[in-house]
């Protein structure tokens, strides 16, 4: 299931626990968190989670999550362990696909009148613009969410495992305004959609 | 990194390039679920889960190096 090493080459253990399978790394100092730039040791976090995530759903825990030692790991599960199993049957087989809407930089305005004129347009662009992606995203997206950004909006959609590549072909049929830009990315795992209890 | 104006671009999280890893980094940090009571990620003191990506990347970096020289041999990291 599972054959990379983790960060820092570290070994990649896991445990099955309540009918679950957790991956986890055992160091005894936190000198591995230290051995390169963060954005390395997250980018080798994240190759791990991948090859798991290519063959199954996963509830991702975010980085860096460190526990003291093998007894909270394993307490925690107990305790949890019926909503894990839940939501992963749950989105078995779902992943999240992320969608970035990005309004280019506006050109300066003579008035405060025009500047807000302006800012009332590109708004409505913008709700026009993610109305259109939900609509063709259509059934394929059995779920959308969507939260403001500093200079746009973030929307993530739920899409079947196999969907994949319909939704992202459907996407790129939606028209883009020159004020906008857009990003598509995924196969993501569903951490958007994990409504957590606590 | 970010499209240009007027365009839709696709990234892989598979894929070995600057957009995607962008990517990865948000998702990473700021995605997933969060521990909590006693098992919330803190180190030296400072709950790490609850501040902005920018904050974590320049905040995870310092609190381990902090982290680092406090921690005591043996303890599980």
């Amino acid at each position: 299931m599972h054959s990379q090493p983790g960060v820092a080459g570290s070994l990649v253990s896991h445990l099955e626990r309540s009918g679950l399978t957790i991956f986890f790394s055992e160091n005894p100092t936190t000198d591995l968190w230290l051995k390169g730039p963060l954005s390395k040791s997250v980018n080798e976090f994240h190759r791990v989670q991948q090859e798991i995530f290519r063959g199954t759903g996963i509830i991702p825990f975010r980085f860096p999550t460190i526990l003291e030692d093998g007894d909270k790991l394993r307490a925690h599960l107990e305790e949890r362990s019926g909503e894990y199993i839940n939501l992963l049957a749950r989105f078995a087989n779902f992943v999240q696909i992320d969608i970035t809407v990005t309004q280019t930089a506006s050109s300066p305005r003579p008035s405060g009148a025009d500047y807000l004129r302006e800012r009332q347009n590109r708004n409505r662009t913008l709700d026009e613009f993610t109305t259109q992606l939900r609509s063709e995203a259509g059934t394929l997206a059995k779920d959308w969410r969507q939260r403001s950004i500093a200079n746009g909006l973030r929307c993530f959609a739920l899409v079947e495992r196999k969907q994949v590549q319909e939704f992202n072909e459907r996407m790129k049929t939606v028209s883009m305004p020159s004020q906008l830009s857009a990003r598509v990315s995924g196969p993501w795992p569903v951490a958007e959609f994990l409504d957590f209890k606590s | 990194m970010s499209a240009q104006p007027g365009s839709m671009v696709f990234s892989d999280p598979g894929a070995d390039d600057q957009l995607s890893l962008l990517d990865i980094l948000d998702h990473v940090l700021n995605q997933g679920i969060i521990l909590r009571g006693n098992l919330v990620i803190s180190l030296a003191g400072v709950d790490l889960v609850y501040v902005g990506l920018d904050v974590i990347l320049t905040s995870v970096e310092t609190a381990l190096r902090h982290m680092g020289a406090l921690t005591e041999p043996g303890r599980s990291s």
